[in-house]
Parts: structure tokens; C-alpha cells; sequence
């Protein structure tokens, strides 16, 4: 395994499954309800464009 | 625009829609999104406004037609190319083209299905399509411009190939990085740079032509996609029994004259697919054993481990390795984690009581996926149920209880989607709820609460 640029695809879709690993968490075992998937979800797809975006850009 | 020019030649030919999905390529010039429509159009031999008809009436038959397109931007290469956008980030060869249309006949039976009345994504709603979307911006961004691993040792595509074929030692010009598409400039300035005047055109063919996989004829628009396009296609079919080889870590850039056209840049690294895959099962046997020996461990905790598992694999991939490989995985364990979170317990089967005394009866009936079935016609002390609450909820499957005759009941019951009936109330579709109260009078009244996602309530009298 060598080092190599930042994958942005990698990085995009690791943000995406560890926040819905989180989310799980958080109504699982934590203090969020169902209901709070309704606004997590998206934002968790936003946070990962946004990572995607950034990291995109910073490899140009 | 060459308008419909070739529609008209030989009229529209049936037999090809058939293999419309495998051999369709979607058009560079007649296009408004990604030249789906008209690369059909072509294909069948028929005019393009039809078929971008027909797909605007599928958009609205549940999105159908968003979810074909889609597919067919994900699934069918460019004119002039061999290679669809997936086959050029997966490993998998064409064979994935096949696959790939499967899964969206799937989404689509289930689009058309998800967009009739009876049944509601709920706040899942769109987000199905932003994930195609997502996936198309993902995917669809050039290669060449800095994506990932392919961007680094692809840059300087065309010169490889012109020095390969004439003068291996000659320092080809770097070619302008947003270098303006049409092929034959970037080529031709190499070959006349290296060869002079004269050999001109003929290096240029045989450059050409030494890069492409045979048939093509047109290189594409970018100049970094012959050189992905030939070790792409090649390899993979020969390394059948290998795990999906994605793309191939970075290698150093390509130093001196070496590669020729045809060898594979890089080969696919599984180093970190397997490690991650090996976490995954020790990570499992994990929690199995803390099932066995310390506390119940559920269905939902082994998916939701896994998916950290995968994803932290994928976060190492973007640095080090090639993780890519994982994604499918952790798509899979996302939709059964979702499927699963549906069910208010992890159990399945069949609850089946008819209990003869009020004291028998619970307060909660619970179960994940399954039947419940509680028949309260045989206590025989029915005044002792005088003013309690029965709790019963099924995640997916069917409810049913039966109530005697001398026993008053008030019913709430509330069904994400399905069929809810209750003595003569009927509801039924998404979020299917209806509420039931007897006249007061003398018998002893009983409260019953059924709450289900999927499936089927029923309140009977005996």
C-alpha cells in the first residue's frame, strides 16, 4: 500500500458510510430519534460534496 | 448537429432494442444531457424526438425515465469509445454493463411500483436520486483534471503514445494540461515534433491506431482517455478470478519512454480491500462472541460495524492503498441496515396466543418481521382487562386480533403502509391509520394499540 494523491472517491464515500455508521449510532444508542434522520441524512450528504468539492479542488 | 440524417436510411429496426442496452453509445454531438437520447435514437434508427419523448413520459411514471437515463450515462460508453463511465472507475470489464442495467431495471420496477398510492418512501423520498446524482458527478468528472489516482501517471496520455511509436527517446512537448479536445491536435504537433514533416500522417495513424482497441476509430475528446481506455478494457479479462481491481493505485509518473500503450499502467493493489475485509470478519467474531458470552448483540449492530468497518477502510484508501473496492459493500450493508431498522424488534416469527385468563394477557406483543396473533376470546375473566392498555406491534407482516363479543375495545392503529382493518373500518396505503371506539355501556373496556411499518392490521370480533 503506498502512499499516493488524495482519492477523492475514497474520500467522499468513507464520509458518507462512517456518518451513517454515526447516525446509526446516534439514534441506536444515543439520544436521537427517528425523526432526526430526516435532516441528518441530508446534511450528511452535503458535508460529503462539500469534502468531495474541497478536495477536488485542492487536487487541481 | 447532424440533425436525423441517418434515421431515415433503414427505418427502425425492432430487433435492436433488444440489444440497445449493451451495444447503444450515446452521442457526442446530438445531445442536450449526455446524449442518451440520442445515441438511442441512432442506435434504433429513429428519429430523437420520439425517444426523448417517450423518456420525459417515463420521468413521470415515478422517475422511471430519470432512473433509465441515468443508467444509460453510467452504463454506455461515448461514441468512439469501448469503455462506459463505470467500466473506466471499476474494475469489472463490459460484463458490468449487463449487471449494471439489471440493477436499474430493479430501481425502475421499483420506481414504478414506489409511485403509486398505496405505497410512500417517506423521507427517503429523493434521496435515491441524489445519490445517482451524486454518483454521475462523481464519476463523471475528467479523469484527467485531477481525479483521483488516475490523474497523476495519465497526464501526459498522448506523448507516450506518440514516442512509443516513433522516437522513444525524443522529450515529447508537454501537452497543454486543458488542452482543447478534438484529437487529432494534440497528437499531430508530437508526431511532426519527433519525426518532422514528412511522416506526418502516417505516424499519426499508426499511433492512433496502436493505442485503440481495434475498431475504433475516433479517439475520444479528452486526450488522457485512449490510454485509460486500453489497459482498462484488457485487463480485467484476464484477471477474472481476481477481486474487483478498481483502479489501479497511483503509480510514479511514467518516467522516459517506457510504457508501451498497451501495458497496464498499474496493476489493482488488493492489499487494502483484504484488510479491511479480514477486519470485517475479525470484527464479526467479535461481536459474535460477545453475543455468546456477555449480551445479546443484534442484526442491526453486526450491519452498522460492518459499514464503519468499510468506511474506515475507505478513509485509509484515500490516502494509502486502493479502498474503492470496498463501496459496494458498504452499500449493501447500508440498505439491509436500513431494511432492518424498520423492524421495532430483532425477532422473527410468529407470536400465536390465546390466553384462557386477563392475568396471561401482556401488555406489549412485539415482533421484528412475522405474525402476531392474539385471540382474547377465551378469558374467561374479562373484567380484569377493564381499563388496561395492550401494546401490539409488528414491524413487517401481519397483526390480528380477535375481540369477544362482551368485551368493549378502543383501537388506535397505525400502519406505515398496508392494509389496516378494524371491525368495519378499512385504511389502507401509506401511513394507513384508523381508530376504532365502542359505545359505552356496561362491558369492561379494553384499550389496543397496533403500530406497524409494513404489512397488514386486522381487529376482528368473534
Amino acid at each position: 500500500m503506498k502512499r499516493h494523491p488524495l482519492d477523492v472517491v475514497s474520500l467522499v464515500a468513507a464520509v458518507i458510510f462512517l456518518g451513517v455508521f454515526g447516525i446509526w449510532l446516534g439514534v441506536d444508542h444515543g439520544d436521537l430519534s427517528i425523526a432526526d434522520i430526516g435532516w441528518l441524512t441530508p446534511s450528511l450528504l452535503i458535508v460529503a460534496g462539500l469534502a468531495g468539492i474541497a478536495a477536488s479542488l485542492r487536487r487541481r | 448537429m447532424s440533425e436525423t440524417s441517418s434515421a431515415d436510411a433503414g427505418g427502425f429496426e425492432p430487433g435492436k432494442l433488444r440489444t440497445a442496452p449493451t451495444q447503444m453509445r450515446r452521442s457526442r454531438d446530438d445531445r442536450y444531457i449526455a446524449g442518451v437520447c440520442g445515441g438511442l435514437a441512432r442506435y434504433l434508427n429513429v428519429d430523437p424526438v420520439v425517444v426523448r419523448v417517450i423518456m420525459a413520459a417515463l420521468t413521470v411514471v415515478g422517475g422511471v425515465g430519470i432512473v433509465l437515463y441515468g443508467a444509460a450515462w453510467l452504463l454506455a460508453p461515448e461514441e468512439g469509445s469501448d469503455q462506459s463511465m463505470l467500466e473506466s472507475h471499476l474494475p469489472a470489464g463490459p460484463r458490468v454493463r449487463m449487471l449494471g442495467w439489471i440493477v436499474a431495471g430493479v430501481i425502475a420496477v421499483a420506481a414504478v411500483v414506489g409511485s403509486g398510492p398505496w405505497f410512500d418512501w417517506g423521507w427517503i423520498g429523493p434521496f435515491p436520486l441524489l445519490g445517482l446524482a451524486v454518483l454521475i458527478w462523481v464519476l463523471a468528472r475528467p479523469r484527467s483534471s485531477g481525479s483521483g489516482q488516475p490523474a497523476a501517471p495519465t497526464a501526459p496520455a498522448t506523448p507516450p503514445a506518440g514516442s512509443a511509436t516513433t522516437a522513444p527517446g525524443a522529450p515529447p512537448p508537454p501537452p497543454p494540461p486543458g488542452a482543447e479536445p478534438t484529437t487529432p491536435i494534440p497528437q499531430s504537433p508530437t508526431a511532426s515534433d519527433a519525426t518532422g514533416s514528412g511522416a506526418d500522417s502516417t505516424t499519426a495513424i499508426s499511433s492512433t491506431t496502436a493505442m485503440l482497441p481495434a475498431g475504433e476509430e475516433q479517439t475520444t475528446r479528452l486526450p488522457m482517455v485512449p490510454p485509460s481506455n486500453a489497459p482498462a478494457v484488457v485487463p480485467p479479462a484476464e484477471q477474472t478470478g481476481e477481486p474487483p481491481p478498481p483502479l489501479p493505485p497511483p503509480a510514479p509518473g511514467p518516467a522516459g519512454p517506457p510504457p508501451s500503450p498497451p501495458t497496464p499502467k498499474r496493476r489493482f493493489d488488493p492489499t487494502l480491500t483484504w484488510l479491511t475485509l479480514a477486519t470485517l470478519v475479525v470484527a464479526m467474531g467479535l461481536l459474535w462472541l460477545v453475543d455468546q458470552t456477555i449480551t445479546d448483540v443484534n442484526g442491526p449492530i453486526y450491519l452498522a460495524t460492518g459499514i464503519a468497518v468499510a468506511g474506515a477502510g475507505m478513509l485509509v484508501g484515500t490516502w494509502w492503498g486502493n479502498g474503492r473496492a470496498l463501496i459496494p459493500v458498504g452499500v449493501v450493508l447500508t440498505v439491509v441496515l436500513i431494511a432492518v431498522s424498520q423492524l421495532p424488534v430483532w425477532k422473527f416469527g410468529e407470536i400465536n396466543e390465546a390466553p384462557t385468563n386477563a392475568a396471561d394477557v401482556r401488555s406489549s406483543y412485539q415482533m421484528g418481521a412475522g405474525q402476531i396473533r392474539l385471540d382474547l376470546t377465551r378469558v374467561t375473566n374479562l373484567e380484569a382487562l377493564d381499563g388496561e392498555t395492550i401494546h401490539l406491534e409488528t414491524g413487517l407482516g401481519q397483526t390480528r386480533v380477535i375481540v369477544p363479543r362482551d368485551l368493549d375495545v378502543t383501537v388506535f392503529a397505525d400502519l406505515n403502509a398496508g392494509d389496516v382493518r378494524v371491525f368495519d373500518r378499512e385504511a389502507n396505503g401509506a401511513d394507513a391509520s384508523t381508530q376504532y371506539t365502542d359505545p359505552d355501556d356496561a362491558d369492561p373496556n379494553l384499550r389496543i394499540d397496533i403500530d406497524g411499518s409494513l404489512g397488514q392490521i386486522e381487529v376482528t370480533r368473534a
